[in-house]
């Protein structure tokens, strides 16, 4: 992965390349006008095969990273360098993503196919200028390409040097209390996909995480794990019986106290090292000692090794 | 199969407090006791390093094996030791030995023995809280008796928890009676601690010994100790069978019922057992070395296990074999022989019988006093590592008997003083912090610690000056050297070697019996002893050639020789 030396977002914007107040009915015609605009600016790029990897990548999941901002985005074999280009729209354009606002900036971004990570840094500077929507608004309401180059050239929206952990989480996870009754959480395991949970206190501060196999573990008594052969034993009902009629064991009384916590800013290299020596598929961020989001090994493969 | 116990992380500035103190400490005895001349050069720096080492791994008990590590290699620098003494005092036998127990251990473990006894506890009928505390208590005791303390308390203390979060009980009061019993449950065989293997080697001590005088005392002790920790968390006890009867009237049990194969486990435990206590006879069939049979028993036991369950023999080997502690065992034992080596073990044994002649009243109740006291704060395998030469040496001219067992239970029974006086306290309590994330203060351990201890050490103390005269004297292997006016015989039993010739006829004579002279170079002194040969006694006398004669011997004012002997009438061949 390339690891640009304090990189600014406007290195790869060309006034060209920016569209004031386009005009789409949704996403896919979006990314049609601004994969035209790049290919009038940048020759040599077939139209076509850009539009349809973009559009591919957008049916998996829509690029919706923050309210209002949308990033499609493809990796391409005839591309040598990052190219970019910028969308205003005062109106909003519906990218079919679910609980977001409509879009009011588009960034589309084509990256070589050989440098899967530098977008994933000008994702990350994006995601941070934008998180605050009146940004957003801002932005969307400047007149013509040259405010909005002058925008990120005075702004200097700067491209973090390597991915960290704030790159790659997912924020505000699901979590659960350390009062709630052991029915409680197996029925959250019942509902939601996740294998492990987080556990907080009343404060709000992070105090373990629980999976399904400490919840097994509760079940099956200690000193039967001990036995090498448990062939003598054939019912496995008498167990979960009593796990079920169980009404006062609380969370806290099985949750699991090792857990793997790392600060928001930690690179991603490091992330790795953490999800193979391990052997977990989840590292919970922390920022100021407080939970605030988790990496998942699925996210991360994908986002670096994937998008 | 030892988890480690959770690492303090200590600041800059208390490490270099611990270590000026150490360092300090260390320097005032040298200097205190090379300029008292109480010891030579090299007995003062032995001295030094050697506090120096019990310091540090009380200080530093996570870098306990660095310390010994380093520890030894100051002992060796500086001439206080040689390799030779350290390959021959680091008892490879008993490590071996506690090697073999482990993996037996790790196979009982995956026969579902275990699992068997905790089974049998939780599914007790008409159980209430003093019931399951009294038998569990007491299983802790006896199972730390077969296999060891750390494995009983393993063990136990995964029932306890159990239990405990089943009822929403805070544990603390149940581990704490079990910990007690099991640490006074320790001292019953050789097994139950690793102090009781290296005692029972260094004094020649056999499992029928242990079985005739140790279990017994141990057993009374345990009954005392039980009644005194469960009268002391009687209201503990009581919020039990409040909580039971709660969960029974809602139908539910502590534990689903389920039937656990047992035989095969009980069967490996049971044949180790047998092997173990029927060494003594083996040896004798079999004109073996003392002890030898004990010290392969558990060697040959799990060799076997090894074989019949192959594919788990080396998960037994690497994960059930607490390496770590046995190496530090080794060294421990290695840097004590340096206090035999620079003899320093010879000028405390001195100075013992100075301030406590030789009478058992007074050197049982010191020997367990000092040994107790000495275990509530430091491993007690470094204290009875540097008292077994001490008396070893008592021993050649004292009945040594009941001094072996005040060692054994000061050992044992001391390290119920305070939370870090046994291993199995500390493994306890990491399961506890871990577990139920509830911590036991120092002082909550050492109001009812204390107690248990006192009144287990002073049982052991009556039970010790009681049966004393009714041990038997063993024969002491006694070197001419160790021969001198400074050491008193009082109807000893002894082994002596030397060159026996006829005795000039002005020598005293004794009705009944032959007098001989029994001569040997010592130091460049000739020595004489006068030994008496009963008329009697029909066997071969060779004179004027090195021979081993036993008898009881005595010290003799008469300067023209050091001691008289009365030889038996049939010598012995055992003895150490």
């Amino acid at each position: 992965m390339t690891e640009l030396n304090n990189p600014h977002f406007y290195n790869f914007l060309a006034e060209g390349n920016i569209v004031c107040n386009i005009q789409a009915k949704d996403s896919h015609e979006l990314i049609e006008k601004l994969s035209g605009r790049l290919c009038k600016t940048t020759p040599g790029l077939d139209k076509k095969e850009m539009v349809e990897a973009v559009i591919a990548r957008e049916n998996i999941v829509p690029t919706v990273i923050a309210p209002g901002l949308a990033v499609p985005h493809a990796r391409m074999a005839g591309v040598d360098r990052m190219l970019v280009a910028f969308a205003t729209s005062s109106e909003g354009i519906d990218f079919n993503a679910p609980g977001m606002p409509l879009v009011k900036i588009a960034v589309l971004i084509l990256t070589p196919k050989d440098d899967p990570g530098l977008h994933l840094q000008v994702l990350s500077a994006l995601a941070k200028d934008f998180q605050d929507p009146e940004n957003i608004e801002r932005v969307a309401r400047l007149e013509d390409a040259t405010a909005i180059l002058d925008y990120f050239t005075t702004g200097a929206l700067k491209l973090p040097s390597f991915v960290r952990a704030r790159d790659l989480m997912t924020r505000n996870p699901l979590t659960l209390q350390e009062s709630d009754s052991l029915h409680k959480v197996i029925e959250t395991f019942a509902v939601e996909k996740a294998k492990t949970i987080p556990v907080i206190d009343n404060e709000g501060d992070l105090r373990g995480i629980v999976s399904l196999e400490d919840v097994l573990k509760f079940s099956l008594p200690e000193h039967l794990l001990w036995m090498n052969d448990l062939s003598s034993i054939n019912r496995f009902q008498p167990f979960a019986d009593m796990l079920k009629s169980d009404e006062e064991t609380k969370l806290a009384d099985f949750m699991s106290e090792e857990m793997v916590t790392v600060d928001i800013d930690i690179p991603a290299v490091q992330l790795a090292k953490l999800f193979i020596t391990h052997k977990i598929d989840q590292i919970l961020v922390l920022e100021n000692e407080k939970l605030v989001g988790l990496v998942n090994m699925k996210d991360f493969v994908l986002k670096l090794f994937w998008e | 199969m030892h988890s480690e116990e959770g690492s303090v992380q200590l600041s800059t500035k208390a490490l270099i407090i611990r270590l000026l103190i150490l360092i300090g400490v260390s320097l005032t005895v040298y200097f205190t006791s090379s300029t008292t001349n109480a010891l030579n050069p090299t007995q003062a720096i032995a001295c030094s390093v050697f506090i120096g080492i019990i310091m540090g791994t009380l200080f530093f008990w996570n870098f306990r094996l660095a310390i010994a590590f380093i520890g030894l290699s100051v002992l060796i620098g500086t001439n206080s030791m040689n390799i030779a003494t350290f390959v021959e005092s680091s008892a490879l036998e008993v490590i071996l030995f506690l090697v073999g127990m482990m993996i037996i251990v790790g196979a009982l473990r995956d026969l579902g023995f275990f699992t068997w006894i905790v089974q049998l506890i939780v599914s007790m009928p008409n159980l209430s809280g003093k019931k399951f505390i009294a038998v569990t208590a007491i299983a802790s005791a006896l199972l730390a008796c077969a296999v060891d303390e750390v494995t009983s308390i393993i063990f136990i203390s995964t029932l306890i928890f159990q239990v405990c979060d089943r009822l929403k009980l805070n544990p603390i009061p149940y581990i704490l009676i079990c910990v007690l019993c099991t640490n006074v449950g320790s001292a019953g065989t050789m097994m139950g601690n690793p102090v009781g293997i290296y005692i029972g080697t260094k004094g020649g001590l056999t499992f029928g010994d242990f079985m005739l005088w140790s279990f017994p005392i141990m057993l009374v002790a345990l009954l005392a100790t039980v009644a005194l920790t469960m009268f002391y968390f009687r209201k503990d006890l009581k919020q039990f069978d409040v909580s039971l009867a709660e969960r029974l009237s809602r139908n539910l049990t502590l534990v689903p019922k389920v039937k656990v194969p047992y035989k095969r486990g009980l069967t490996l435990l049971v044949v180790t057992i047998v092997l173990i206590a029927s060494h003594h006879q083996l040896e004798s069939i079999l004109e073996l070395g003392k002890n030898s049979i004990l010290l392969i028993a558990p060697l040959l036991c799990s060799g076997v296990v090894m074989i019949l369950r192959r594919d788990r023999a080396r998960h037994y080997v690497e994960r059930e074999v607490d390496w770590w502690t046995l190496l530090f065992f080794m060294l421990l034992f290695a840097i004590a022989g340096t206090l035999e080596h620079t003899n320093v073990s010879g000028v405390m044994a001195h100075y013992f019988s100075s301030i406590c002649g030789t009478s058992m009243t007074s050197l049982v109740p010191f020997i367990l006093g000092i040994t107790a006291v000495g275990s509530a704060f430091v491993d007690n395998v470094i204290f009875v590592a540097a008292f077994c030469p001490v008396i070893e040496e008592l021993s050649l001219n004292i009945h040594d008997l009941p001094l072996w067992w005040a060692l054994l239970f000061g050992a044992c029974f001391g390290g119920n003083i305070t939370m870090i006086g046994s291993t199995a306290n500390i493994v306890a309590l990491g399961m506890l912090e871990k577990r139920s994330h509830s911590h036991v203060t120092f002082f909550q351990w050492l109001k009812v610690g204390l107690l248990s201890a006192i009144l287990a050490t002073a049982i052991a103390w009556v039970a010790l000056i009681t049966l004393a005269p009714f041990m038997p004297d063993r024969y002491a292997n006694v070197p001419f050297k160790k021969i001198d006016t400074k050491r008193i015989f009082k109807d000893k039993n002894v082994i002596l070697t030397g060159e026996l010739s006829v005795a000039a006829p002005t020598l005293p004579k004794k009705e009944g019996y032959k007098t001989f002279l029994l001569v040997k170079n010592a130091r460049k002194t000739l020595k004489r002893i006068l030994v008496y040969v009963p008329d009697s006694y029909n066997g071969k006398i060779e004179m004027h050639k090195e021979n081993s004669f036993s008898g009881k011997m005595n010290s003799q004012e008469d300067s023209r020789f050091m001691a008289t002997l009365i030889l038996d009438k049939t010598p012995t061949q055992n003895g150490h």
